[in-house]
């Protein structure tokens, strides 16, 4: 058989054409294009797999094989369902879809509450107990500090508010990923990062209570701290969404989007405490009943917005 | 060696996809980590100046400049894959550089939320440290895919680029000797001289030639098929 250069030389100028306009295609996308030069582009492409077909049975391992791959991979990225740009995706998942999923996931919103306050149980009865064990949970130098009649909160006001709300935010965000993605370990991750948050809170409320520092902590924690640690319940949530794809009860690529849709939610939310708790909480000037009602104002406000119904 | 997976295109016809080893896809992330730790250095230096600058010569505080490097600093380093990914579509300096890609499990550009997904995934894959758990999941699943590349749906692999056909190939020359002067091409570069022309003499003999008058075989073969332009 002769078939092979004559098939090459009738295909070459053809080839350089098509990675001309792939490359092209690539800076552009097929976005730009006129309905008749896309018609032409997705004709030339089916020509092109109709070609690899035909290297493919007749000269496997051949140059013209590989260049047709080449050729037809780009073509076939191209030829894809474009998403709308993630601005607008992120914008209208926030404002229209997040609530709907958001009650799609009480369940797992139970469960992690009750793993969250079985943590907060066991760290208050521990530190309650015996306030050795509060130096595993908040480090022993806190510890220190607290038993010196001081609390982390007395040196907040002197830092930069700004400063101080990103890297709040910044951490929190990151702490609620962590509860998140932990589920993809069968749930152990995000009962882990639970009940040890669980347990952080209940031992700072312990051993604040023993030394007298309760009403400085409820003069820092009200503002912010209500809807933060339900948002922390909810990266959970979203963790053991996860592990039900580990868990084979469903495909891991749509447990995947699913949990991380519950726990993307909260990003925002985590900016807005982040602020709250840098400008906001550290100024014990403030009363704390003013505090205690911003911090019900806004949990009231996720809670509404989570029972909104898109039309 | 992992699977690499097929995916259909028109007319089913079939297409292997080429998985990335854990080579590659080792090297891509450590240029990624140089090219981030040097980005993040830059990011910090001069947004530190540009804040003390800043707070010197006008009345912001400080603080709200720093809070802006932070701010900035925090989006380079955790956004550094996601945003890469989706603006090169499915690359990133180091994948570019190793040739690697990241796709849809049926071969596509991942649309921004998988791309997302996949890499916040890389909290988990990283774990207890160097990628631990990420290496794994790779050595175990069948087409290489770390955590969030089971999560997200999609693959990395070898970024196939379509190579011009090198030569001209002369009319009527049956099909398998013009493979074995595809083969020959495309290895002689790197061929001593003394095998070169043995195996340019040995091919000229099976296309029933000779060498030209005054050169040797391995430029009679050149000539008759030339570089394509």
């Amino acid at each position: 058989m002769k078939d092979y250069g004559r098939f090459v030389e009738s295909r070459r100028k053809e080839w350089a054409d098509a990675r001309a306009e792939l490359d092209a295609l690539e800076r552009f996308g097929l976005s730009g294009l006129e309905f008749a030069a896309l018609e032409g582009f997705v004709a030339r492409h089916r020509k092109l797999s109709a070609d690899l077909g035909l290297a493919q049975s007749r000269w496997a391992g051949s140059e013209a094989e590989s260049t047709l791959r080449g050729l037809v991979l780009a073509g076939h990225r191209l030829i894809a369902p474009r998403a709308p740009s993630l601005f607008r995706r992120a914008l209208r998942f926030l404002v229209e879809e997040y609530p709907a999923e958001f009650r799609a996931r009480t369940p797992s919103l139970l469960l992690a509450i009750l793993v969250f306050c079985g943590g907060g149980w066991l760290g208050f009865v521990l530190c309650s107990l015996n306030e050795g064990v509060a130096a595993i949970l908040v480090g022993p130098e806190a510890l220190a500090m607290l038993r010196q009649g001081r609390i982390w909160t007395d040196g907040l006001g002197d830092e930069s508010s700004a400063l101080l709300a990103v890297q709040i935010f910044v951490n929190n965000i990151l702490v609620g990923l962590g509860a998140w993605a932990g589920g993809v370990l069968w749930g152990l991750g995000s009962v882990v990062a639970l009940l040890r948050n669980g347990a952080l809170v209940g031992a700072i409320v312990a051993v604040c209570a023993r030394h007298g520092l309760g009403d400085r902590l409820l003069a820092f924690i009200p503002a912010h701290g209500m809807l933060e640690l339900f948002l922390i319940t909810v990266a959970g949530a979203a963790g053991f969404e996860l592990a039900r794809g580990a868990f084979g009860e469903v495909r891991f690529a749509e447990a995947g989007t699913r949990s991380f849709r519950l726990v993307a939610g909260t990003i925002p939310w985590f900016v807005l405490l982040g602020i709250v708790e840098g400008f906001l909480s550290p100024r014990m000037g403030f009363p704390t009943e003013a505090k205690l009602v911003v911090g019900m104002l806004i949990l009231s406000v996720f809670l509404l917005y989570t029972r909104t119904r898109s039309k | 060696m992992h699977d690499d997976p097929d995916i259909g295109l028109a007319m089913d016809v079939r297409l292997r996809l080429r998985v990335a080893t854990l080579g590659s896809r080792a090297l891509a992330q450590v240029i990624d980590a140089v090219l981030l730790q040097v980005v993040h250095a830059f990011v910090l230096c001069c947004g530190g100046a540009g804040a003390i600058g800043l707070a010197g010569a006008t009345n912001v505080s400080p603080g709200w400049a720093l809070a802006l490097v932070v701010l900035v600093t925090t989006l380079v380093v955790f956004g550094w894959f996601a945003i890469y990914e989706i603006g090169w579509q499915g690359q990133t300096p180091g994948k570019r550089w190793v040739g690697l890609r990241v796709v849809t499990d049926d071969g596509r550009v991942p649309d921004a939320g998988a791309i997302v997904l996949r890499n916040a995934l890389r909290l988990v894959d990283f774990l207890p440290g160097g990628y631990l758990v990420g290496v794994i999941t790779m050595i175990l699943s069948p087409h290489g895919k770390r955590l969030g590349d089971l999560v997200a749906g999609t693959l990395v692999i070898v970024d196939e680029k379509a190579p011009e056909p090198t030569r001209r190939w002369p009319e009527g020359l049956p099909d398998a000797e013009v493979r074995l002067l595809e083969a020959y091409f495309a290895r002689v570069a790197t061929l001593e001289p003394a095998v070169r022309e043995t195996l340019a003499l040995r091919l000229l003999e099976r296309l029933d030639r000779q060498p030209l008058p005054g050169v040797s075989a391995a430029v009679t073969l050149a000539t008759l098929c030339p570089a394509a332009e």
